[in-house]
């Protein structure tokens, strides 16, 4: 019998309002168990909404946010049981030093791994007896994720988590995620603007625009189909000509010739192409030209 | 119990703030080295010393606490780190509560130790009262931090939801005045004090409640708090408006079936005047006019003396005082027309200074005579009682005490004494409203007792009790207007007792009881023996002789002091008496019009017939006079 795996992160037709600004509308989204899903997102796109809504903090104005198959809403003490949460803003008690925060976590989760917590705030070098209000931004995001993986959760939700962090904590950090939960399978939801940080990193890649989720795909795919296709000696006619049946989404003229961005790149026509343009090179985006890319011009709306 | 990590939490975090407390506590042991406080020495004193800093400690830190327990938080957007774990708002919001008045709680004493511990050597007596100061103080420091929540949620977010608390917090306010003047009205002082008590605990488990509302809607936003706490609030204060109304709704329509042990304090016409206090209701007393015959009732609340309400002898008006509580504690004369219709409580607008002064009302209930004892207004003041207007204002000596009748709406008799001296003669006066001329009648019997007098209104007599000046005393038959002694009814010795009563043809019926010999007499008008019966028992006290109908009377006494009173009626025609039963109360006769005519309202514990419930009167039990 073929059955459903539960989803650890979903939601359906989610719409946020705060009075008549919408901040998120009728957004649609499934993360699989294992995934490394990374939501990116200008300012002010909904990413924040989006995440209170799964964390249970808010309630949607309409549709729904779910873990594990359970409303987020409505069942969020009992999901949070299964979830580890890094803030974008850390949030332990500046009073409270790591050990104390440590302490206060370790009698709410039947499966706190103490020594893992201990071990990792060692590894970051977050003091254990000086309170939160005294650490630095990194040690208190470091901190964060230490509390968040305490429980060894099902889920981590990361909310813009290397904000305001210097590359060498934003490295630390992602090298720790990725040695923590290499063989754990833990899914992981990630919002952030560190697009050079999660290359790599992120399975499926969502891209919210105004409140609307205009891409979600698996990051390979996302990468495989997107080109920038470079034809020098070309004029822009020509090349608009030259270009067409691979359909660029976006032409520019540069000094050297013609540039153009491909959404699904077709290595037939594209080898046409150099029949006629012998000297067009075809090469992958990175992450941040595709974020670009696509906050500049829509490449594809989810459905 | 993760409501108990999160209390646990919160006590940990501010463990030095509370031992820090132990310092003032010791510090404190000095304090009568002061030389203002040099006379707190004594270890009683010590104590008041200590406890007024202990509880000031309590509740300044349940106020810290209060503010910044989910304020703070919110304000610098950190609650997340509670509701990114598995706990509910309820054991957030809870654990802190329990956290911070746990923490109150220990500060307070700690403060206490150190006297305590030197000064204090309890008595067993007075342990549980030091006790009861524990839950006391718990209450004052958990509505301290439900309030000081509300106010630092409602005043860091200043959102437009605070219109609301505001407008609901007067709204409620208003209801609940609106409750207490209903009651203050009615004189439902002990209800009152249930009111206050409700509000009192209920305003604090409002913001309590609202304050779990709050955290388990708002969640980690600080405005989606305030709106959560803001709606709970509104809601909960209205309800706790509304329900004041309805209590003192409840409290104040009270139905003679509420009365425990009524008694009567008049009856005429159709329509009784009851009083007991109602069940359920905080047991103050209440009055109601209740019209046996329709099972209608009017509540005419706690009037100070019910015994001095006065009903018109046509039955058609009841006019009573009742203080101006708050204003001018002048006493108002209120009115209720009986004739048609429902009967109302109409304010006359007539008004008098609180004090006693003797009153009468005029047979077609239009005319109140009201007469000022002493000062310079001393003298008869008549009113009508439809224009709440002084119709004629007749000067006289002070006096010390009266009573006065309506002859007829237009002259009213006064009988005074100048002195309290009961060996004095009294006077006997009258006044003619038309012309406003006192006239002196004649002249009361030394050793009268004005108000051990009865008046036949047919035929102008009076049966009066004269002192003896040895102990006892006579019982007479006079000339109402003139007071001249027509027959001696009988000499009581002291130790003994008698009592006479008019029948309503000017006969008299008398019961003497002496060396253990208890006799009724029937008289004629003259005061001459019609015929005797002997009782079987000799009464100790008699509680009540009156007609009960044109050929009968009501016997009310005690065989012994304590007992129950026993009730007799006596059958003028057949010279028969019959046993009525052994009552809860005193029994009384309402002179009623109507289907009930003739009947005892009471509440009987034992008959000889035994008792019949009325349907339309639960507790009361309807004895039917058959004969």
């Amino acid at each position: 019998m073929n059955q459903t795996p539960i989803l650890p992160v979903a939601c359906a037709g989610l719409t946020v309002r705060y009075g008549r600004t919408t901040a998120l509308e009728g957004l649609t989204l499934a993360v699989a168990p294992g995934q490394v899903f990374a939501l990116l997102g200008r300012n002010g796109a909904g990413k924040s909404s989006l995440v209170r809504c799964l964390l249970g903090y808010q309630k949607p104005a309409e549709g729904s946010a779910s873990l594990f198959g359970q409303d987020s809403w409505e069942h969020r003490a009992r999901l949070m049981g299964r979830v580890g949460v890094v803030p974008e803003e850390p949030d332990t008690p500046p009073a409270l030093t790591a050990t104390q925060a440590a302490a206060f976590c370790r009698d709410l989760y039947p499966t706190w791994d103490q020594a893992g917590v201990t071990a990792r705030l060692e590894r970051f070098g977050v003091p254990a007896a000086v309170p939160a209000g005294s650490l630095s931004r990194g040690q208190k995001t470091q901190l964060a994720l230490a509390l968040a993986l305490g429980p060894n959760p099902d889920l981590l939700i990361l909310d813009d988590p290397t904000l305001g962090l210097d590359p060498v904590a934003r490295r630390a950090f992602y090298q720790e995620l990725l040695g923590d939960l290499a063989d754990r399978g833990t899914t992981i939801f990630l919002t952030t603007h560190d697009l050079a940080g999660i290359e790599g990193i992120a399975d499926r890649i969502g891209i919210l625009r105004e409140g609307r989720l205009i891409v979600d795909e698996a990051a390979e795919t996302l990468k495989a189909r997107h080109r920038l296709i470079r034809c020098g000696a070309l004029t822009a006619a020509e090349a608009e000509r030259a270009l067409a049946p691979l359909a660029p989404v976006q032409v520019r003229t540069r000094a050297w010739g013609v540039e153009a961005v491909v959404a699904a790149f077709d290595e037939e026509a594209f080898q046409r192409l150099r029949l006629e343009a012998p000297e067009a090179e075809a090469e992958a985006l990175s992450l941040e030209d595709l974020f670009m890319l696509a906050v500049a011009t829509p490449l594809e709306v989810c459905p | 119990m993760n409501a108990l990590t999160v209390a646990a939490h919160e006590l940990n975090g501010k463990r030095n703030l509370v031992l820090g407390t132990l310092a003032l506590g010791v510090v404190l042991l000095a304090a009568p080295w002061l030389p203002w406080l040099a006379d707190m020495a004594a270890p009683d004193r010590r104590l008041l010393l200590a406890l007024t800093p202990s509880l000031g400690v309590a509740l300044a830190l349940a106020l810290l606490t209060g503010i910044t327990m989910t304020g703070s938080d919110l304000q610098e957007r950190r609650a997340g780190f509670y509701f990114a774990r598995p706990l509910s708002g309820a054991a957030i919001f809870g654990g802190k509560l329990l956290g911070g008045m746990a923490m109150a709680l220990a500060a307070a004493f700690l403060v206490l130790l150190p006297t305590l511990l030197m000064h204090w050597r309890p008595t067993w007596a007075q342990v549980p009262a030091a006790l009861t100061l524990l839950p006391i103080t718990a209450l004052l420091v958990l509505a301290t931090m439900a309030l000081g929540n509300a106010a630092s949620i409602s005043l860091r977010c200043r959102s437009p939801w605070l219109l609301l608390e505001l407008a609901a917090l007067t709204l409620a306010g208003l209801l609940v005045w609106g409750a207490l003047r209903r009651m203050l009205a009615m004189g439902s002082f002990l209800t009152i004090k249930w009111l206050v008590a409700g509000i009192l605990l209920g305003v604090p488990a409002v913001y309590l409640a609202a304050g779990f509302w709050q955290v388990s809607r708002g969640r980690t936003d600080l405005r989606a708090n305030h709106r959560a706490l803001a709606t709970a609030t509104a809601t909960l204060l209205l309800t706790l408006g509304l329900l004041a109304q309805a209590g003192s709704l409840w409290a104040v329509r009270v139905r003679p079936s509420d009365l425990r042990k009524p008694g009567l304090a008049g009856a005429q016409g159709a329509w009784a005047l009851i009083t007991g206090t109602p069940r359920w209701r905080g047991d103050f007393p209440t009055s109601l006019l209740w019209n046996p015959g329709k099972g209608t009732s009017l509540n005419l609340g706690c009037l100070p003396d019910p015994l001095e309400a006065l009903f018109a002898a046509n039955g058609q008006r009841l006019v009573y005082w009742t203080p101006n509580l708050g204003k001018d504690n002048a006493m108002v004369l209120q009115s209720v027309d009986l004739g048609r219709g429902a009967p109302t409580i109409r304010d006359t607008g007539i008004r008098l200074r609180p004090g006693f002064h003797p009153t009468a009302l005029s047979q077609d209930g239009r005319r109140l005579a009201v007469l000022e004892l002493q000062g310079p207004e001393a003298g008869l003041r008549v009113y009508d009682v439809d224009a709440g207007l002084a119709l004629v204002s007749v000067p006289m000596a002070p006096c010390t005490t009266a009573r006065l009748v309506f002859l007829d709406p237009g002259r009213v008799r006064i009988y005074s004494k100048a002195t309290t001296l009961l060996a004095d003669e009294g006077d006997i006066q009258e006044v003619a409203l038309a012309t406003r001329r006192l006239t002196t009648t004649g002249r009361l019997p030394a050793g009268t007792g004005l108000y051990h007098m009865e008046r036949h209104a047919g035929l102008d007599r009076l049966l009066a009790r004269l002192a003896t000046g040895n102990g006892g005393h006579r019982l007479i038959l006079a000339d109402a207007a003139t007071g001249a002694e027509r027959a001696t009814l009988a000499t009581v010795a002291p130790g003994h007792t008698a009592k006479a009563a008019f029948l309503p043809d000017g006969g008299v019926a008398l019961v003497t009881v002496q060396q253990m010999r208890a006799q009724l007499h029937l008289l004629d008008g003259q005061g001459r023996q019609e015929w005797a019966m002997a009782l079987d028992t000799p009464p100790s006290r008699i509680m009540v002789l009156e007609a009960s109908g044109p050929d009968r009377l009501l016997l009310g006494f005690r065989h012994l002091a304590g007992d129950a009173p026993h009730a007799l009626e006596v059958d003028r025609t057949t010279r028969t008496a019959k046993f009525l039963g052994v009552f809860g109360f005193f029994p009384r006769l309402p002179s009623l019009e109507g289907p009930f005519q003739g009947t005892l309202f009471t509440r009987l514990t034992r008959t000889q017939s035994g008792p019949m419930l009325s349907r339309d009167m639960p507790g009361f039990y309807r004895l039917p006079m058959d004969f």
